[in-house]
């Protein structure tokens, strides 16, 4: 069964990826420099993509309205779960995954297509850990924090669009907003970031790392780094809501 | 010296080494030579230690390869620079990043200490001055110069060179066989090249292997290998109309 085999082959990987390092004072630099490619080079994309969502789900929340009886301040609440809830972490980490993934599949990918990886080992290096870990290491660090910043964007991009196509005053929409609040909610997004910034960093890894072939392979293997990313992620996603909100 | 003494190695059912035992001397420059698909690559990686062995011994100065652990085989490999046919140079670094890659690694080299082995390696190779391009920005040649130059980077005991000469022009494929071969003078090294090249061989090896078929079937020197009436060796070194001639002369 091929599953079983790419399971066997990717925990072997993990295993190589989470032994000793051959000079530990090298990595911090290596995990700076991800976190810089990883985190800072998708505020924009991520602020941008989120921004819009805000703004829709506030549209479609007022549009969806029609009863006297339901408040508008709805309008608020609604945003502010679905951001945070969903929106910020699972479709935030998915858009990510297209982005980031493919990034790192194709970086090793042409990295083993063309010896660089077998250079690495040649040297008596351990490659699966000097090209992978600092990228998990940094996914797991910085895109908690872009998650976060993806909240405050988007429950101010609906903020912004209800507000000003005056489906909802300001203080019909703060007070929705804060209207049960529960830190847990915001807790509950951030472990969930944890777990899909590991899956896609490793499996797109993963796929770069078992590149076999040329450029066309690398492509190849891109495009399936992305798919089984958010494949695994959506699966995760829906394990842990299980596990962390019932 | 490193010593191979009757390695096997299968894929499936296709048995690509059949029992290969041979010595390459230091100091010399010792090529493998043989058509495309006759198992010199993975003879290579089998000795390099990408590849496990099925069967049989790789032996460096007494220590047995195939014997050791990954922490063993380390004090191993950084006693080994290999240039690749393509060069494989870390695409994201500089040359000079590059060719301190090894030494920021394995060695506990201040900064200093760094730049002046650098400065001293490129100018082995004839790269001065090129320390801040990237692989990107050099043409072929000094590519593989740049590949050298890391390799030799920690003062290696063995030098392996994959096809030297893949994609050069006429000059800087000699240019580039004189420094594998200075380079191996200078600095005592067991160099094992692997080669289709026949000027190469004519031009710097010491000691040479045919591989057929996975098994090595005719050893000897430059000299020896023009007078060499083994049919499949002279198939493959008299394969262009050029090596017939000075064949013609030769005799």
């Amino acid at each position: 069964m091929p599953i079983f085999s790419s399971i066997g082959r990717y925990s072997i990987l993990m295993g190589r990826v989470f032994s000793r390092p051959e000079k530990f004072r090298v990595y911090p630099t290596l995990v700076i420099r991800e976190m810089d490619k990883i985190g800072l080079q998708s505020v924009g994309i991520v602020s941008l993509l989120v921004l819009f969502m805000g703004a829709v789900v506030a549209i479609q929340t007022a549009s969806n309205i029609e009863s006297g009886w339901i408040p508008r301040w709805t309008i608020g609440y609604t945003t502010r779960q679905s951001i945070i809830l969903e929106f910020s972490s699972t479709v935030v980490c998915l858009i990510i995954s297209g982005k980031v993934g493919s990034n790192i599949a194709s970086e090793i990918g042409t990295m083993r297509i063309s010896d660089q990886i077998d250079a690495l080992d040649i040297m008596g290096i351990n490659s699966a850990s000097y090209l992978i870990l600092p990228k998990i290491i940094a996914a797991v660090f910085i895109i908690p924090f872009l998650v976060l910043l993806a909240m405050f964007v988007g429950v101010a991009g609906g903020a912004s669009i209800a507000i000003l196509s005056g489906n909802v005053s300001f203080a019909d929409f703060e007070y929705g907003a804060q209207y049960d609040f529960r830190i847990w909610d915001v807790a509950y997004s951030v472990i969930k970031t944890f777990f899909f910034a590991f899956i896609m960093t490793s499996v797109s890894s993963y796929h770069g790392y078992n590149t076999q072939g040329g450029a066309l392979e690398v492509g190849q293997g891109s495009t399936r780094a992305v798919v089984y990313s958010i494949v695994i992620i959506l699966v995760a996603d829906f394990l842990l809501t299980q596990l962390l909100l019932l | 010296m490193i010593q191979l003494k009757d390695i096997q190695k299968s894929f499936g059912d296709t048995q690509v080494l059949k029992g290969i035992s041979c010595t390459f001397e230091t100091g010399k420059v010792n090529f493998i030579i043989g058509k495309s698909g006759e198992g010199k690559s993975v003879l290579t990686k089998c000795m390099v230690g990408l590849v496990e062995v099925d069967k049989g011994s790789i032996i460096y100065d007494d220590q047995d390869f195939t014997k050791m652990d990954r922490w063993d085989r380390k004090t191993v490999r950084t006693n080994i620079g290999m240039l690749f046919q393509g060069a494989a140079l870390f695409d994201s670094m500089t040359v000079e990043e590059n060719i301190q890659f090894p030494m920021v690694m394995f060695t506990k080299f201040t900064k200093g200490e760094r730049d002046k082995r650098t400065e001293e390696i490129l100018e082995q190779v004839g790269l001065q001055g090129k320390n801040k391009l990237f692989p990107s920005e050099l043409s072929g040649g000094m590519k593989k110069r740049t590949g050298l130059a890391r390799a030799i980077a920690l003062n290696p005991k063995y030098l392996f060179v994959d096809e030297p000469n893949s994609g050069l022009d006429p000059l800087t494929s000699i240019m580039i066989d004189k420094l594998v071969r200075q380079l191996t003078d200078q600095y005592k090294m067991t160099t094992v090249v692997i080669s289709h090249d026949m000027n190469s061989v004519i031009e710097i090896a010491d000691t040479i292997h045919f591989i057929s078929k996975g098994e090595f079937v005719w050893n000897g020197d430059r000299k020896s290998i023009l007078k060499s009436q083994h049919p499949l060796l002279n198939d493959f070194v008299f394969a262009s109309q050029f090596m017939r001639e000075i064949k013609d002369k030769f005799k």
